[in-house]
């Protein structure tokens, strides 16, 4: 497509596989973090054991979709042992991230599903916990800053991205614990009586993260509509072309605003635990993950990269 | 120290194609591979654009040329994980397919569209001054097939070089990218 002596080409290589790995990456990286505020505050091991193995999982199939997506995934280790290696690069930085965090995601869920005869049980996770949890946030950011070192494309090369990618992996993480840890809260002896407690506090941040969402995506695009020629086509793309079904109707819809009306509408309502509740939640959760991936490709799919000829 | 650069001169360019003819014969690309209607989503190493300036009587037909631009800053090898990508002592950018992943980072980075992904070599792939041929002492396969001189090849630093005088002339398609170009070209 020509446009004022600038040529532009949209990003075609990097699909679905990639926005589903920065999905779980944004997911996992952030269920952790809150597995380890419940261990901090009230040793909740069931909590614990629930946010890193959704982290634990969650990035492993993650770092499937990265391998799979190369075009050599036979190669695949070189990432992380090239003779060559690359530490400006943040892909290099990321995947060194990803990996260590898949480590300390699976030591920290260890105790909690496994019985360890240890007197220093509860020490272990606190720092394993501790060094986990700046390992998921910097996973989370991450792959906001993978799309914003691209300095062709003008539409990702922003610092509100990794901000974005932030708050909508939290709110992903936030709404998985919602529709899993109730549940099995309720099935662990000794833990019932917190299950409506600890649903109500996750859901009501999922709540205002979700809003937060809303509106960083609101200031992004709109800055982006008063951006140079590539962010502009990017931001219309998304606002009203091609991708605008996608946009709408999965990630503002089915993503964000059906998921407040069910939030406000009805689970942050009922204080008490029912089979009722719990099905709203894991039908929000389900929507949210939905939007929240909707999102990362749409963002992707709208990479413009503007060649000037001369 | 060498330093290889070109010039493209648009002015005398005829839109003949012979480079793009020449360097996929030379580089066993395969000519099908380019799509014309979306030749802008490079399949070769090089390859032109067909526009049309201005309006009658002042209405030109310019042909703009894609080429890797063998950045003195690439930002491809910045991005590369695994350092297979590299620029060469004499200014070259280069890929070696023994540390490629075939991620595309550095296709995605390109901010003049000039890598693509090779599906034989299931890897990017990119204009490489015809390194193989230049090391010889003979000119990149383009460069020799253009009938009208249009693309000059030669040694940036070396002051008695003609592409040193035409550079002079001609300007740097990216400089608000800051990638310091070593293709320069003059203006229609």
């Amino acid at each position: 497509m020509m446009e004022n002596g600038i040529i532009l080409v949209w990003q075609h290589w990097w699909g679905s596989l990639i926005a589903g790995y920065l999905f779980l990456g944004g997911l996992a990286g952030l269920a952790l973090p809150i597995a380890y505020y419940y261990w901090i505050k009230e040793r909740n091991k069931v909590m614990s054991a629930v946010g890193s193995l959704i982290a634990f999982i969650g990035i492993i199939l993650g770092l499937f979709l990265l391998v799979i997506d190369l075009k050599r995934p036979e190669k695949a280790y070189l990432a992380l042992a090239s003779p060559a290696l690359n530490w400006k690069s943040w892909m290099t930085i990321g995947t060194y991230i990803i990996s260590l965090y898949t480590i300390f995601s699976g030591l920290y869920a260890l105790p909690f599903i496994v019985k360890v005869p240890s007197p220093r049980v509860t020490k272990y996770p606190t720092v394993i916990g501790a060094i986990a949890t700046f390992l998921g946030v910097a996973t989370a950011v991450y792959t906001g800053f993978l799309l914003g070192a691209i300095k062709s494309i003008t539409f990702w090369n922003t610092p509100i991205l990794p901000v974005l990618f932030v708050v909508s992996g939290l709110s992903a993480g936030l709404c998985i614990y919602c529709a899993v840890s109730p549940a099995v809260l309720r099935l662990s002896k000794g833990f019932e009586k917190h299950a409506a407690r600890i649903r109500l506090q996750l859901q009501r941040l999922d709540a205002y993260s979700l809003m937060t969402e809303l509106f960083l995506l609101f200031v992004y695009l709109d800055t982006a509509m008063w951006g140079d020629t590539g962010m502009k086509e990017a931001a219309k793309s998304i606002l009203y072309g091609n991708l605008a079904p996608y946009f709408w109707i999965l990630v503002v819809v089915v993503g964000t605003i059906i998921p407040l009306i069910l939030l406000f509408g009805y689970t942050l309502r009922i204080k008490e635990e029912s089979k009722t509740a719990i099905a709203i939640s894991v039908i929000a959760a389900i929507l949210i993950l939905i939007g929240s991936f909707t999102l990362r490709y749409v963002i992707l799919k709208a990479g413009v990269i503007q060649i000037s000829l001369i | 120290m060498t330093r290889y650069g070109m010039v493209i001169n648009l002015k005398t360019c005829i839109g003949c194609g012979a480079c793009v003819a020449a360097c996929s014969e030379e580089n066993s690309i395969i000519l099908s591979m380019i799509k014309r209607e979306a030749k802008v989503q490079l399949g070769t190493r090089t390859d032109f654009e067909v526009v049309e300036e201005g309006t009658f009587p002042n209405a030109m037909r310019v042909y703009y040329h894609h080429i890797c631009m063998q950045c003195e800053r690439p930002p491809c090898v910045e991005v590369c994980p695994t350092g297979a990508s590299y620029i060469t002592k004499d200014g070259v950018v280069l890929i070696n397919y023994n540390y490629c992943i075939g991620c595309r980072y550095c296709v995605v980075t390109c901010p003049y569209g000039a890598r693509y992904v090779n599906k034989w070599l299931k890897a990017p792939d990119k204009c490489t001054f015809c390194y193989h041929r230049v090391k010889e002492g003979l000119l990149p396969a383009c460069v020799e097939a253009c009938p009208t001189h249009s693309r000059i090849f030669g040694d940036l630093d070396n002051p008695n070089s003609e592409v040193s005088h035409l550079m002079l002339k001609a300007v740097s398609p990216n400089q608000p990218k800051g990638t310091e170009t070593k293709v320069f070209i003059i203006p229609p």
